[in-house]
């Protein structure tokens, strides 16, 4: 049985649909990705999973209940884009009031900010607020997990905690659900991947069927010295035809400036797919 | 949980604790050495202590719903009841606590009978716990800080009104009637006979039931609602 479960949902924000049409099963120990420029329904389907939001139109089923309650509540892990913490308490009271709501203070995970828990939350970078809503989140034996853009404010080891913490909870068998444009670790973290465009999801797949669409297309792109336009190249080969091209353009008595080489990444799909350029996140 | 969390965010605000142990002493102070007639006194008095419970409960609660704090423990799982009762107890006993001081002033000064030491405590935690859930209530139904403030100052102007504050109402009157189930009278009649005015003319059981008993109601009736409460505060935005 899927722990969620959406036929035709939607969701409006006064004139205009958020969400579209979705239909979604979530299983047992799936990691999944959310893919999409803002504005693509991201966010509105992580408030769906989280019962911050409820569906305009459809039937939405998560671990089985229909509707929000606090005992639904209690089983999901949520840690949204913006932190939001009871300022005057430290990271550990906060961390044992919303951990302990649920039932469970047990941690899973302690993003580097064990030194900083018995400090007030309004001492605490935004980075390490971030570090504490995941704790937050992941605390405990929630039956869901549910993240908005959770690398947004990470250091590199916060990344990797991330990481390490979303793969247990997927052996757990705990379903994890976040949105990111941060494609870099997808391929590693996330089973299953989800674009969304304009409120619809576009593709449904594995990372690796996804990168299968652009399989071989190394983009080349060579800046010469006198010409302010660079030259974009495709290859199949990826950068076997360097040599090549480089004699080539060295024959013709033009100068080198720098050579980039991009290997495709689930970016490059999405654009396929849909046309849209999808932005670096921010730092 | 949330109750510890009350209790410590109240302890870590000692500005606060001392600020509102401090203003309304400025404010009684003045009135209680001044001479006021006691009918006007009391009247300010139960302004005063009324405003305190009503704005003190309803504007924390609007501006934790707009920081998002609020939702934040309903979407954790906390229930109405979870996160209202604490706020609501936590609230009353700070109140009373604060306002402790200038209650005393009045009485001392006032020269105040046996009878009014001995029904002060629960009278006043009977008004404050109305007075707190009363602004709940305006929580629930304002939308902003200032609509929050506005709702506060003309529901308890008004209940305060209706319970006799402002003026006399004929024996057998609609005024005297609403007077008998409404809140605040006997906060009111405490006061006045403690500033030095007439004796009270409730009996000391009929002032603790219409005091106490009408807060307990009101709160039963409060944490009955108070997942529905608690949505209209924190809504999803």
């Amino acid at each position: 049985m899927p722990r969620v479960r959406a036929r035709g949902v939607g969701v409006r924000y006064g004139g205009r649909w958020g969400l579209m049409e979705l239909d979604l099963e979530i299983h047992t120990g799936e990691r999944v990705a959310l893919i999409g420029p803002n504005g693509s329904g991201k966010t509105t389907l992580i408030r769906l999973l989280a019962t911050d939001l409820s569906p305009s139109s459809g039937e939405l089923r998560i671990l089985g209940a229909d509707r929000p309650s606090p005992t639904l509540r209690r089983r999901i892990g949520y840690a949204r884009d913006h932190p939001i913490h009871f300022e005057a308490l430290t990271g550990t009271e906060n961390l044992r009031l919303f951990a302990g709501l649920r039932g469970s203070a047990e941690m899973n995970g302690s993003f580097g900010i064990d030194a900083e828990l018995d400090v007030p939350v309004h001492q605490y970078s935004f980075g390490m607020r971030r570090k504490l809503l995941l704790m937050e989140a992941f605390a405990g034996a929630t039956e869901l997990v549910v993240l908005d853009e959770p690398t947004v404010g990470l250091d590199p080891e916060g990344i990797e905690v991330l990481g390490r913490a979303i793969l247990k909870r997927g052996e757990t068998g705990t379903p994890v659900v976040f949105a990111t444009n941060e494609v870099r670790d997808i391929p590693e973290w996330a089973s299953r991947v989800l674009f969304l465009h304009e409120g619809r999801v576009v593709a449904d797949d594995t990372p690796s069927g996804l990168l299968e669409r652009v399989r071989g297309e190394t983009r080349i792109t060579i800046h010469l010295q006198d010409s302010e336009s660079p030259i974009q190249l495709r290859s199949p080969r990826g950068a076997a035809v360097l040599p090549q091209v480089i004699e080539g353009l060295l024959e013709t008595g033009a100068e080198i400036r720098h050579i980039q080489l991009h290997e495709p990444d689930l970016r490059d799909v999405f654009q396929l797919l849909t046309g849209v350029h999808l932005p670096e996140p921010g730092p | 949980m949330i109750w510890a969390a009350e209790w410590q965010l109240a302890l870590r605000r000692p500005r606060l604790l001392v600020l509102n142990v401090g203003i309304p002493l400025l404010l009684v102070l003045p009135i209680a050495l001044g001479g006021a007639p006691p009918f006007h006194a009391a009247a300010a008095y139960a302004v005063l202590f009324v405003l305190f419970g009503t704005f003190g409960s309803a504007i924390p609660l609007l501006r934790d719903a707009e920081g998002g704090i609020l939702r934040r423990l309903l979407l954790a799982g906390g229930s109405g009841p979870a996160i209202l009762l604490p706020r609501i107890v936590v609230g009353t006993l700070l109140d009373t606590l604060q306002l402790l001081p200038a209650a005393l002033v009045i009485l001392m000064l006032g020269g105040a009978s046996g009878r009014v030491w001995l029904l002060l405590i629960p009278t006043l935690v009977g008004t404050l716990l109305t007075a707190n859930l009363v602004g709940v209530w305006i929580a629930a139904v304002a939308r902003s800080l200032a609509e929050g403030a506005l709702f506060a100052a003309v529901v308890s102007l008004f209940l305060l009104h209706g319970s006799g504050v402002f003026r006399t109402a004929r024996p057998g009157s609609p005024g005297a009637a609403l007077e008998s189930v409404l809140p605040f009278g006997p906060v009111h009649q405490l006061l006045l006979e403690g500033a030095g005015g007439a004796a009270l003319q409730l009996s000391t059981g009929a002032a603790l039931l219409s005091s106490c008993g009408g807060a307990l109601l009101l709160g039963a009736l409060t944490i009955t609602v108070s997942g529905a409460l608690i949505e209209r505060i924190a809504p999803a935005r």
